[in-house]
C-alpha cells in the first residue's frame, strides 16, 4: 500500500501536464485578485471617510437653512453611510490581499512543481562540448568592457535627462540678490539720470528736456514728422518714461495689470511684463473713478529696473528684460477718485506716495523702498489727506529734499532717511498738480488755496517765514505748473494758461486757449508745449507775452504728459503711443 | 440658540482681535471642587516597546549562525529553503522588513553626518552583524535571512542564464546605488533605499501602486532571472560582496577535490561559478596592453565620473526639501506660478525671511556640489576597478564559486558527484547508527 | 575540506587574514563609536505641535493603514467651552453630537458636561484617526490645546517616514526616545 501511495506521488511529481495546468490556474487566479485589488484601489474611498464633499454641502445647506430636520436626517445617514463603506472596503482589501497572497504562494509551488517535473525528465546534465578557451575568454572580457561603456553611456543618458528637468537658476538668482542688496548700493550718477526720462514728467519731474532739438511739428493724419505709431494693449492716462533704447507704459483693467517695453528704434513691443500673483493682492478697487483707470501712475526706472503701481497698489519691478524681479501689494490705499501718484526713483530708493484717507486718519504715509528688492527702508507717517500728485526731489544749497504736497501741507523729507526738514500750510482740497522748482523756489499750487513760491531753506513749519509770494489766479486742479527761473506756467482743464515771473509772482499774462487740457506742459529751451486732451499741441514761446509758435493735430486724444529725448517726443495717445522725431 | 449666536460673535471678536497664533483665547475655568482634571500624559502617551529592537537583534544573530552552519558545516540546500522561509516570515511579514541592514546602512551614514542623530543600537548590529559574518563565513546572510533575499529565491524557478557581459555591467549598478543613497542620507534629503525598497510594500501588506508594481515587477522578472534585486540593485549586497572577498571560509561547490566533471557548470542561477582557466596559455603581451591601457584610464575615468556627478548636482539637490521649498516660493514671489501650497503657506506663517531660506538652500547647493562630485568620482573608481578587475587574469584550477557573486543558496551542491557521494556515504552512515539504536 | 584549509598559503593568505581583520575591526569599532552616547540618545518620530498646521497629511501618509498620529489634549489649556470649535463645525446647527454639527469623522472626541458651563473633551484613541480636523478648529478658534502627536504604541520608527516626507511644515522632529512626546503646556 505504502509503495503503490509512493509510486502516485512519484507519478504526480513528474507530470508536467498536471503541473503546468496548476500554474496555468493558479497563475490566472493570481492574475484576476491582482486586478480585481488594483482596481478596488484605484476606486478610492478613504478621501471621501475623512473629507466628504458631499456632507460639506449639505452642511453647508444647513447653515442656509438651519431648521431643516429633513436636511439633518439625511446628512446623519450619509455619514453612517460612509463609515459603514469604508470599514467595508478595508475588510474587502484585506479579503483580496489575503486571497491573493495565499494565490501566490500556490502559483510560486505549481510553477516549482512543473519546472522540477520537467527538469526530472531532461536528461542528466552533460557537460558542455565546449572547452574554455583563451579565445574564449578574451571575447568574454572584450564583451563586458563594451557593456560597461554600454552601461556608462546609458547612465549618462539618463543622468541628462534627469538635469535637464530642473535647474537651481533661481538660486542663483535669489542669492544674487541677497549679496547685492547687501552690498552698497548701485545707481545711476545724477548726470546719467539727465539724459534718460526715467520718470513722470522728466529726470527731476519738472517737465524740462534736457534735449532742444525736440521736433515740433507733426501732423497725426499724414505722418509726416512721426517715426513711428504702436497700439498699447491696454490703454492708460500714464505718461511714457525712456531710458536708453527702451519705452515704458504700463496699462491696467480691474483684473488685469501689465508693463510694457517698447523698442525706440522701431517701436516693437519687445516684451509685456504681467503684474499677478502677488501675496495678498486682489482685484479692483470696484468704485474707481473712471477718469483716473486703474493705471494712472506713471512707471519709474532706474536704468536697470523698471517699477509700477497700479491702482490696487499691487507693485512691481520687471528687470530690463521683462523678467520679475520683485513685487508686492501695499494693500489698496483709501482713495476717492483711485490712486494716481507715480512712482519715483532716488539714488537706490523708489519713492511710493501713499496719501489715503483724511489728515485725522493718520494713515498717510510715503515709503521709500529698496529698488533691488523691495523691502522698506524707511516709512514716514504724514498728517494729510490722500493725493493724486507725484513728489519731487530737488538739490538746494548741496543737499537734497523730497518735496511732497497733500491736502493741507507742503512736507520736505531728507530723501535718504524720511526725516522732515520743513512744512508749509499752503494747499487746501484734493492735490492733484505735482510741485516744481524754479529760480530757487518750491513751487506748489492747487484749486483750493493758491500758488505758493517757498524758499526751501527753513526747518519746522515755514508757512509764515518762506513763502516767497503766493497767487490766487489760474488755479489748476489737475495739470501741474511749468517753470524756468524766470517764468510760471499755469494751466486749468479747460484752457487758461497763466504766467508769473517766477522771482516775484507779478502776474505776466493770461491766455485763453479754448481747449481742454490733462497733459501738463513741459518745457524744452525756450519753447513750452501744451497739448490738449484732442491731441493738438500748441507750441509757445517762453516769455512775458503770449506767443504761439505753432500747432501740431495729433487726431488722437492726449491724457499723458510727453516724453523727450534727444531728437524726439514720446506721446501717449489714447489707443497709440507715438514717436515724434525725424530720425 | 440666542445664547448659541452670542458665542459665535464672541468667537469672531476673539479672531479678528487675536493673534491669529495666540494661545489662551479662552481662560480656564474655575471649576467647582468636585472636578479632577484628566491627565493628558495618562491618556495619550503609550510607550513605545523597546524589547522588540533587541529581540530582532538576536534573531538576527542566531539566523546568520544558523545560515552559515547550513551553508558551510551542513551544506544543506533544504536546510536553507527552509531559514529563508523562516526568515521571511519573522523579518518580512511579522517585522514588517523593518529594519534591515540594507537601509542600516543609511542610519549609520546619518549617525556620522549627523551630530544630533545617535544610530540605535539595534541599526548597529544590524548593520555590523551580517558585514562581521560575511568576513568569516560569506555572504549566508544573503542565503537565507534576509527577507528581500528570500522572497526572491522562493520565486525562482525557471532561471535563465545572464550573458556574462550583462551581469558584469548591472552589477555595477548596486555601487550607484550605494552611493547616490549615501549622499542623499548625508545631505538630508531622503532615505533613499528605504524609499524605494521593493518588497517592503508586500510585507506590510499596504503599498502605493507604483512600487507594488516595482515590486511585483521584479519578482515576476525574479522566477526566470535569479535575485535581480540582490544582483543588480542592491547597496548592502554591494559592501556584502566586497567584504567576502575577504571571508575566511566560503562556499565551496565541491567538499572535497574538484574531478573538473562540469556536471556545476550551470547550476549556478546566479552566474557566480567560475570556470577553470583554460589550458593554453594566453597571449600574455596583449593582456598586459590592456591592462596599462586600463590603469591609465583609471584617473580619466574617475574625472569624468567628477564631471558628470557635478553636473548632476541640480537634480540631486532637487529632492531636498529645503530646496525644492526655496524654489516654489521663489517662483510664487517672482509670479510665475499660481496660488499657494501647503509648503509654502507654512513657511510664510513662520514669519522667517525668505533671505534665510535662500541662503540656506544655497549652502545646501554647495554641499550637494561637492557631495556629487565625489560621488561621480566614486562611480568612476568603481568602472575603473571594474575595468582593471577584467584585465587582472587569475589563473584557477577549479571550478568554484566567485565569493563577490555567490550568495550560498546551496543550489550547486546536489549537482557535484563528490558531494552527492558524500551525503550517501552520511546517509548510509546516519541509517546505520539508526539500525544500531533499533537494535539495541 | 579541513586539509584544503589548513594548505598553507604563504603570503596571499597571510595579506588577506590581515585584511579580514583588519575589516573586522573597522567595522566593530565604527559601529561601537557610532553607537557610544556622543548625541542623547536613540531617536524617535515626533510631531512638533508649534509648527504643525493640522494640513490632514497624518491620516493619509501613514504606512499603517490606520495612522500612528493621534489627537491629544492638554486638559490645564482647555477652555471647557460649550462651543468647542474642535468638537464642533464653524457654525453648528445645535450643540449636540449628531453628525450635522460635528467636525470629527469617526466621533472620536467624547463631551461630557463638567458643571454649566463646562464640557470636558476627551479622546478615545481607537477612534481617533489622527486627521487633524479638531486640532485646526481649536488652534483657530480656541486654546490650542488638541494637537497631533505620533503615538509610539504604533509607530514603527520608520526610516523615511512616510508621513515626515509629506509633512509640509517640517513639524516632523526626531526626538530622544527617553523623553518621546513634545507636549504643551500653558504658557
Amino acid at each position: 500500500m505504502e509503495a503503490h501511495d509512493r509510486s502516485l506521488f512519484a507519478a504526480l511529481r513528474s507530470d508536467v501536464r498536471a503541473a503546468t495546468r496548476t500554474a496555468l490556474v493558479t497563475g490566472a487566479f493570481v492574475a484576476i485578485t491582482a486586478a480585481a485589488l488594483v482596481a478596488y484601489h484605484l476606486k478610492g474611498g478613504a478621501e471621501e471617510f475623512i473629507d466628504s464633499a458631499e456632507i460639506a454641502a449639505m452642511k453647508s445647506a444647513l447653515a442656509a437653512d438651519p431648521a431643516d430636520d429633513a436636511l439633518k436626517l439625511r446628512i446623519q445617514e450619509r455619514d453612517l453611510a460612509i463609515r459603514e463603506a469604508y470599514f467595508a472596503r478595508i475588510e474587502r482589501l484585506d479579503r483580496g490581499i489575503y486571497l491573493l497572497l495565499g494565490g501566490l504562494i500556490a502559483f510560486v509551488a505549481a510553477l516549482a512543481w512543473a519546472a522540477s517535473a520537467a527538469s526530472a525528465r531532461r536528461a542528466a546534465p552533460v557537460p558542455g562540448s565546449t572547452e574554455p578557451t583563451a579565445a574564449a575568454e578574451a571575447r568574454a572580457t572584450l564583451s563586458s568592457r563594451w557593456s560597461i561603456a554600454a552601461l556608462a553611456v546609458i547612465a549618462a543618458g539618463l543622468g541628462a535627462a534627469w538635469t535637464s528637468r530642473g535647474d537651481l537658476a533661481f538660486l542663483d538668482q535669489a542669492v544674487t540678490a541677497i549679496e547685492e542688496a547687501k552690498a552698497p548700493p548701485v545707481f545711476a550718477p545724477p548726470d546719467e539720470v539727465r539724459k534718460h526720462w526715467p520718470r513722470f514728467r522728466g529726470p527731476d519731474g519738472l517737465g524740462v528736456s534736457a534735449y532742444l532739438n525736440v521736433p515740433s511739428s507733426w501732423n497725426g493724419a499724414s505722418g509726416e514728422g512721426i517715426l513711428w505709431k504702436t497700439e498699447v494693449p491696454i490703454s492708460a492716462d500714464n505718461s511714457p518714461v525712456v531710458w536708453g533704447n527702451r519705452v515704458f507704459l504700463s496699462g491696467a483693467t480691474r483684473t488685469r495689470r501689465e508693463v510694457y517695453c517698447f523698442d525706440t528704434a522701431t517701436g516693437a513691443l519687445r516684451w509685456t511684463g504681467k503684474v499677478e500673483r502677488i501675496p495678498g493682492s486682489r482685484n479692483g478697487p470696484e468704485d474707481i473713478m473712471e477718469d483716473t483707470g486703474y493705471a494712472a501712475p506713471t512707471v519709474a526706472t532706474c536704468g536697470r529696473r523698471v517699477y509700477a503701481i497700479f491702482a490696487n497698489a499691487d507693485l512691481a519691478a520687471f528687470d530690463f528684460d521683462g523678467a520679475r524681479v520683485w513685487a508686492r501689494n501695499l494693500g489698496v490705499p483709501e482713495n476717492h477718485y483711485g490712486y494716481a501718484s507715480s512712482l519715483i526713483v532716488y539714488r537706490h530708493l523708489l519713492i511710493v506716495s501713499y496719501d489715503q484717507a483724511t489728515p485725522e486718519d493718520n494713515r498717510s504715509k510715503f515709503l521709500a523702498l529698496d529698488t533691488r528688492n523691495g523691502k522698506t527702508v524707511w516709512e514716514a507717517i504724514r498728517p494729510v489727506s490722500a493725493s493724486w500728485d507725484t513728489p519731487i526731489v530737488i538739490t538746494h544749497e548741496g543737499a537734497d529734499q523730497l518735496i511732497t504736497c497733500s491736502n493741507p501741507l507742503v512736507i520736505a523729507y531728507a530723501p535718504e532717511t524720511g526725516t522732515e526738514l520743513w512744512r508749509a500750510e499752503c494747499l487746501n482740497g484734493d492735490v492733484a498738480p505735482s510741485p516744481v522748482y524754479a529760480g530757487g523756489l518750491v513751487l506748489t499750487v492747487n484749486t483750493g488755496a493758491q500758488l505758493s513760491a517757498i524758499k526751501p531753506d527753513g526747518s519746522g513749519d515755514v508757512t509764515e517765514t518762506h513763502i516767497a509770494w503766493f497767487a490766487e489766479d489760474g488755479l489748476p486742479d489737475i495739470v501741474s505748473p511749468a517753470a524756468t527761473d524766470d517764468f510760471v506756467y499755469l494751466l486749468t482743464t479747460d484752457g487758461l494758461l497763466t504766467c508769473y515771473e517766477t522771482k516775484t509772482g507779478t502776474k505776466a499774462y493770461e491766455q485763453d486757449i479754448a481747449l481742454m487740457f490733462n497733459a501738463s506742459p513741459s518745457i524744452a529751451g525756450d519753447k513750452l508745449y501744451l497739448i490738449s486732451t484732442k491731441g493738438v499741441a500748441i507750441v509757445l514761446q517762453i516769455g512775458p507775452a503770449y506767443k504761439e509758435l505753432g500747432r501740431a493735430e495729433l487726431g488722437e486724444g492726449v491724457n499723458a504728459s510727453p516724453a523727450f529725448q534727444d531728437g524726439r517726443i514720446y506721446i501717449r495717445g489714447k489707443k497709440h503711443l507715438y514717436c515724434m522725431g525725424t530720425r | 440658540m440666542r445664547s448659541l449666536h452670542a458665542l459665535l460673535i464672541t468667537l469672531a471678536a476673539a479672531l479678528c482681535g487675536g493673534d491669529a497664533l495666540a494661545e489662551q483665547r479662552f481662560p480656564p475655568p474655575d471649576f467647582s471642587p468636585g472636578y479632577s482634571m484628566p491627565v493628558t500624559e495618562a491618556q495619550g502617551a503609550p510607550a513605545r516597546d523597546d524589547a522588540r529592537g533587541y529581540i530582532d537583534a538576536a534573531a538576527l544573530a542566531a539566523a546568520l549562525a544558523l545560515a552559515s552552519y547550513l551553508a558551510l558545516g551542513r551544506r544543506s540546500r533544504r536546510g536553507l529553503v527552509v531559514l529563508g522561509i523562516a526568515s521571511l516570515a519573522y523579518f518580512g511579514f511579522y517585522r514588517h522588513g523593518c529594519i534591515c541592514p540594507i537601509g542600516a546602512i543609511q542610519n549609520v551614514v546619518l549617525a556620522i553626518a549627523d551630530s544630533g542623530y545617535a544610530l540605535p543600537l539595534t541599526a548597529a548590529i544590524f548593520f555590523a552583524l551580517p558585514l562581521l559574518f560575511t568576513l568569516f563565513f560569506g555572504r549566508a546572510f544573503c542565503a537565507a535571512v534576509c527577507p528581500l533575499g528570500a522572497i526572491q529565491d522562493i520565486v525562482l524557478v525557471s532561471p535563465v542564464a545572464v550573458p556574462g557581459w550583462l551581469a558584469r555591467a548591472l552589477g555595477l549598478v548596486p555601487f550607484v546605488y550605494l552611493g547616490a543613497a549615501v549622499l542623499l542620507v548625508a545631505m538630508g534629503s531622503t532615505f533613499l533605499i528605504c524609499r524605494y525598497d521593493p518588497f517592503v510594500g508586500f510585507f506590510r501588506l499596504s503599498a502605493g501602486l507604483d512600487l507594488t508594481i516595482f515590486g511585483a515587477s521584479l519578482l515576476v522578472i525574479g522566477v526566470f532571472v535569479g535575485r535581480p534585486y540582490c544582483r543588480f540593485l542592491c547597496p548592502y549586497g554591494a559592501l556584502l560582496g566586497l567584504v567576502s572577498r575577504l571571508s575566511w571560509r566560503r562556499v565551496r561547490i565541491t567538499p572535497a577535490e574538484c574531478i573538473q566533471c562540469r556536471l556545476c557548470e550551470d547550476s549556478c542561477p546566479f552566474g557566480a561559478i567560475t570556470t577553470p582557466s583554460p589550458e593554453t596559455p594566453p597571449a600574455r603581451r596583449a593582456g598586459k596592453t590592456a591592462l596599462a591601457l586600463t590603469l591609465l584610464a583609471l584617473p580619466v575615468v574617475i574625472g569624468l565620473g567628477a564631471l558628470a556627478g557635478r553636473a548632476l548636482s541640480p537634480a540631486f539637490a532637487h529632492t531636498h526639501a529645503t530646496i525644492r521649498l526655496a524654489e516654489r516660493v521663489w517662483l510664487e514671489d517672482a509670479g510665475r506660478v499660481d496660488g499657494t501650497t501647503d509648503q509654502s503657506d507654512a513657511f510664510r506663517a513662520t514669519g522667517l525671511s525668505t533671505d534665510d531660506l535662500y541662503l540656506a538652500a544655497g549652502a545646501v547647493r554647495a554641499g550637494f556640489d561637492t557631495g556629487t562630485t565625489l560621488l561621480g568620482a566614486f562611480v568612476g573608481l568603481v568602472i575603473g576597478a571594474t575595468l582593471l578587475r577584467i584585465s587582472l587574469r587569475r589563473k584557477r584550477t577549479e571550478y568554484e564559486a566567485d565569493p563577490a557573486l555567490c550568495v550560498a543558496c546551496g543550489r550547486c551542491y546536489r549537482y557535484c558527484p563528490v558531494e552527492i557521494d558524500r551525503r550517501k556515504k552520511l546517509e548510509q552512515a546516519e541509517g546505520r547508527a539508526e539500525q544500531d539504536d533499533g537494535s539495541a | 575540506m579541513a586539509d584544503h584549509e589548513t594548505k598553507p598559503i604563504p603570503r596571499r593568505g597571510f595579506m588577506r587574514a590581515a585584511a579580514r581583520a583588519a575589516c573586522a575591526l573597522g567595522i566593530g569599532g565604527g559601529a561601537a563609536y557610532l553607537i557610544a552616547p556622543r548625541a542623547p540618545g536613540e531617536r524617535v518620530w515626533q510631531i512638533d505641535p508649534a509648527k504643525c498646521i493640522a494640513c490632514g497629511n497624518c491620516a493619509t501618509y501613514c504606512v499603517l493603514r490606520e495612522s500612528a498620529v493621534k489627537c491629544v489634549h492638554s486638559f490645564a489649556m482647555c477652555g471647557y467651552c460649550e462651543l468647542c470649535t474642535g468638537f464642533f463645525n464653524p457654525a453648528p446647527n445645535d450643540l449636540t453630537t449628531a453628525a450635522e454639527n460635528v467636525l470629527c469623522p469617526t466621533g472620536a472626541i467624547v463631551r461630557r458636561f463638567v458643571e454649566d458651563p463646562y464640557f470636558e473633551y476627551t479622546i478615545d484613541r481607537d477612534l481617533c484617526i489622527g486627521c487633524g480636523k479638531c486640532v485646526k478648529g481649536c488652534t483657530m478658534f480656541g486654546n490650542s490645546s488638541l494637537y497631533l502627536q505620533v503615538g509610539h504604541d504604533r509607530c514603527l520608527n520608520c526610516n523615511q517616514c512616510s508621513i515626515a516626507a509629506a509633512c509640509p511644515a517640517e513639524a516632523w522632529v526626531r526626538v530622544p526616545a527617553a523623553r518621546p512626546y513634545l507636549w504643551k503646556k500653558v504658557t
